[in-house]
């Protein structure tokens, strides 16, 4: 193919960015920008590729946000059912054990009911922060 | 020992009592004859398993690596980012997971331990004081 470049013009800055999409798949984008380009050019360029390669990133990322979710959500609500257990179980030891008077935990069992919420609250962290990351990359995909 | 528990006699049918101290007897001969014998277990005292509820509590902030969000300990989860009071047998057992998640992540990114575990001490300390114990303790948080 003949080359019908104008002789003495200044050659393009060309760049190419991998970029890995999940552990399967990896996307290679090449473009380019005149060699006088400005800083603002270059980078206005290059955000445009990384938009697009993010946005594909994106329809994957949601993908396992939401299985993760679902996840987060079953383990959350087995862990509640846990901490109801247990509380059960110590009600009902100390109505077989004769004891008279208040029913109260003993402090093993107050630590150990201490510790199941502090479980509670940290899936319920993820559950939230799931959500918002799967709602920003929704709207990023559309 | 007499146990301090209040037993309902009235429950007890007069033959399943009869039975029982038949039974207890029983055992009885058979832990003096193996006694007799040398082989008795019954005497020798029971050693609790290493994760036993035993022993003073400890405070222990779970942080992990990136990949780990929670340990499960004899069915208990504990997750990241959060300060557990344990006995001191799984405080260790959780130290111990913590120390090696760090440094399979030392190892993938191709780290020597003391120069990954100081930029994880830059990356982020707290200072932990506890009142009550009478202790302070540097820790790192993510």
């Amino acid at each position: 193919m003949p080359d019908d470049t104008p002789a003495g013009t200044a050659p393009a800055l060309g760049f190419s960015i991998t970029f890995n999409i999940h552990d399967r798949s990896q996307i290679v984008a090449q473009s380019f920008v005149p060699f006088e380009a400005t800083d603002d050019d270059i980078d206005k360029a290059l955000d445009k590729v990384m938009r697009a390669l993010d946005r594909q990133a994106a329809k994957y990322q949601v993908k396992d946000l939401r299985k993760k979710l679902e996840f987060e959500e079953i383990a959350l609500k087995n862990q509640v059912e846990k901490v109801a257990d247990f509380q059960n179980a110590a009600a009902a030891e100390h109505a077989s054990s004769g004891r008279r008077g208040e029913f109260k935990l003993n402090k093993q069992q107050e630590v150990g009911l201490e510790n199941h919420r502090k479980t509670i609250e940290g899936m319920k962290y993820n559950v939230e922060r799931y959500r918002v990351n799967i709602a920003e990359l929704e709207a990023m995909i559309r | 020992m007499a146990s301090s528990r209040r037993i309902d006699r009235s429950k007890v049918p007069p033959e399943m009592l009869a039975k029982a101290r038949e039974q207890a007897l029983l055992k009885q001969a058979r832990i003096m004859a193996e006694q007799e014998l040398g082989i008795s277990s019954e005497d020798v005292p029971v050693q609790k398993g290493p994760l036993s509820d035993e022993g003073d509590l400890e405070s222990v902030y779970i942080n992990f690596a990136d990949y780990i969000d929670r340990i499960t300990l004899d069915g208990v989860t504990y997750m990241h980012g959060r300060t557990y009071e344990l006995p001191k047998a799984k405080a260790d057992v959780v130290r111990e997971q913590m120390a090696r998640s760090w440094r399979h992540q030392a190892e993938i990114e191709g780290k020597d331990n003391p120069t990954f575990y100081l930029e994880q001490q830059q990356r982020n300390t707290a200072i932990r004081l506890s009142p009550k114990k009478g202790t302070a303790r540097v820790q790192l948080a993510s």
